[in-house]
């Protein structure tokens, strides 16, 4: 046999091997798709949410269901850090009530250290629950963060058992935010339920994307700048100036989802820390002058709305400009573990 | 010495490398077919929800890619029961470094053919305002994955030698089997967690699940 054949015969055995690898991994993937997901965030979920939503109904029309059969028995509290927690005494063990108590405490300290200290105090006062849908085979194994006394019939979050106090960390910094839009009816209607306190060091970017993929070109001028179509994007009385007569692309509802009004709430925390906090959490007469959201947003930062914007503007797009190049991190982590690689290898020799 | 491994490695996977380096160069071309060409209807949203398919299409070729590279050459040495690197007057140690960086330089090769492909797609499309290309940052982040994959490829068969494809397939059905019993029973967490040491930022194949763009804002 020629050593050119006897090669080839090598280099097609090697290359079935590695598409048989291929295949497994294939097989493998969703691991690394769920693995993928919590890495990347949200930004390339964004065209998919669409799908997402009709999926997440579906979910929350069974759990609804399941909740329906269950027989909740909050017979059991806590209370840590101004925060009360409900849950059935016979469920929750003490080591997750310790994980609930440690989840409060590094939500507090993760507020009061990202917007001053007494930011945690939108906290104080906050009640909600913990019950277990149950099904018919598995029971105990997902837990059901609900809002205020009454599990049933309301929007709840799931989490693993047991209860791992990241978990509730990330849910009390959510709720955080959701409390501050349910205190301020103009915030409220501005970024409905997206508010979240959750550090998420994509958010920025996936704004900035948001509004350079809009459908409407105010929203692409916001993207480049232009702060009158910013405050124009941004506010739901100028509904009839969110489009141009150019825009020839199919228009929807909104020409930007929610995510980048909440964008700016966040902003508006960060600039202004504590003191922003407590001023948007205050309560307010109806029929203020400040029932405009940018401008009580800027006077939350102790800013003018056109400054407001222009800084959110500008930190949209230097969050964008950090996003796409290759970290420093991730270069110096491959070269490092492609190092252990190496030196593994070296550790056995042939006879 | 290291001249000549490097020209024996480059002799026996010059084909690979070509191969490897021609899917490297189409796949651009392949998303952005997929996502619909230079259609007059197209929005900035399916242009870019077109090229994702790009990231695991990439991530794919680096993993098989890779092993290809890794275990061909070894395979040619174990031929000759590896007679000619133990009669080497280096140790067996400097020999797989030396053996590890040439197989390790002839992956920039694919790398920059990418590079290439998706200039040469940038070029073809019209790109809505405000979007930009990034085929440098998306090149970077294939050579990192090819290398990543490389040495994991690598490693495997010289640690388990003629064994190698076998270990690596149980390996992974077996975390495939591990990963179903414990999502069975309730305790899907060990899995997530599992899958978050391989795959998190700082975990050896973080790379993989970074965000791998053509285009973006």
């Amino acid at each position: 046999m020629s050593d050119a054949r006897r090669r080839w015969g090598l280099g097609r055995a090697v290359i079935v091997r590695a598409l048989m690898i291929g295949a497994a991994l294939c097989v493998a993937a969703p691991m690394t798709a769920r693995a993928q997901a919590r890495t990347q965030g949200r930004a390339e979920l964004d065209a998919r949410i669409g799908r997402m939503q009709v999926s997440i109904k579906a979910t929350q029309a069974r759990l609804n269901a399941a909740r329906q059969r269950v027989a909740v028995r909050l017979d059991d509290s806590l209370v840590s850090d101004g925060v009360t927690v409900l849950f059935p005494a016979a469920a929750l063990r003490e080591r997750d009530r310790d994980h609930v108590r440690d989840g409060i405490a590094a939500a507090r300290h993760a507020l009061d250290e990202r917007f001053g200290a007494g930011a945690s105090s939108i906290l104080d006062g906050d009640l909600w629950s913990v019950s277990f849908p149950s099904s018919t085979r598995r029971t105990l194994d997902i837990g059901l963060l609900t809002a205020g006394r009454d599990p049933t019939g309301r929007q709840g979050v799931t989490i693993p058992m047991p209860i791992e106090s990241a978990r509730i960390e990330q849910y009390v910094l959510a709720r955080a935010g959701r409390r501050l839009t349910a205190m301020n009816a103009a915030l409220g209607v501005f970024a409905a339920g997206a508010v979240s306190l959750e550090p998420q060091p994509r958010a920025y970017h996936v704004a900035y994307r948001q509004l350079v993929v809009s459908r409407s070109s105010v929203a692409r001028r916001c993207a480049t700048g232009v702060v009158s179509a910013c405050r124009t994007i941004l506010d739901d009385r100028a509904v009839a100036q969110w489009f141009d007569a150019s825009d020839t692309l199919a228009r929807g509802p909104r020409p930007v989802p929610r995510g980048v009004n909440a964008s700016l709430v966040v902003f508006t925390l960060e600039r202004g820390g504590a003191k922003a906090l407590a001023t948007l959490s205050a309560p307010r007469a109806a029929g203020d002058s400040l029932a405009d959201p940018i401008a009580l947003l800027a006077d939350a930062a102790g800013t003018t709305p056109d400054q407001l914007l222009q800084g959110w503007n500008a930190t949209l797009r230097a969050a964008s400009d950090q996003s796409i190049a290759p970290s420093m991190p991730l270069v110096a982590t491959a070269a490092f573990w492609s190092g252990v690689f190496l030196l593994v290898s070296t550790r056995r020799r042939p006879r | 010495m290291f001249t000549m491994i490097l020209r024996t490695h480059w002799a026996w996977t010059r084909l690979v490398v070509a191969g490897v380096s021609l899917l490297a160069f189409l796949m651009p071309a392949f998303a952005w077919r997929m996502a619909g060409g230079n259609s007059s209807a197209f929005g900035a949203v399916q242009l870019m929800d077109g090229l994702s398919v790009l990231g695991p299409l990439l991530a794919f070729l680096a993993l098989t890619g890779s092993f290809v590279l890794a275990v061909y050459p070894w395979t040619l040495d174990a031929e000759t029961n590896h007679v000619y690197p133990l009669t080497l007057p280096i140790t067996w140690t400097r020999y797989v470094g030396m053996r590890y960086v040439a197989g390790a330089l002839t992956l920039i090769v694919p790398a920059a053919a990418l590079y290439l492909g998706s200039r040469f797609v940038v070029s073809l499309v019209v790109l809505p305002p405000l979007l930009q290309a990034y085929p440098g940052s998306l090149a970077i982040r294939f050579l990192l994955a090819m290398l990543v994959a490389y040495s994991a490829s690598f490693s495997l068969q010289y640690l388990a030698g003629r064994r190698a494809t076998l270990v690596a397939l149980v390996s992974l059905l077996a975390l495939l089997l591990v990963a179903t019993i414990l999502e069975v029973s309730g305790l899907s967490q060990i899995a997530n967690r599992l899958g978050t040491l391989l795959f998190d930022p700082r975990g050896p194949f973080g790379v993989f699940t970074d965000t791998w763009v053509l285009i973006d804002v």
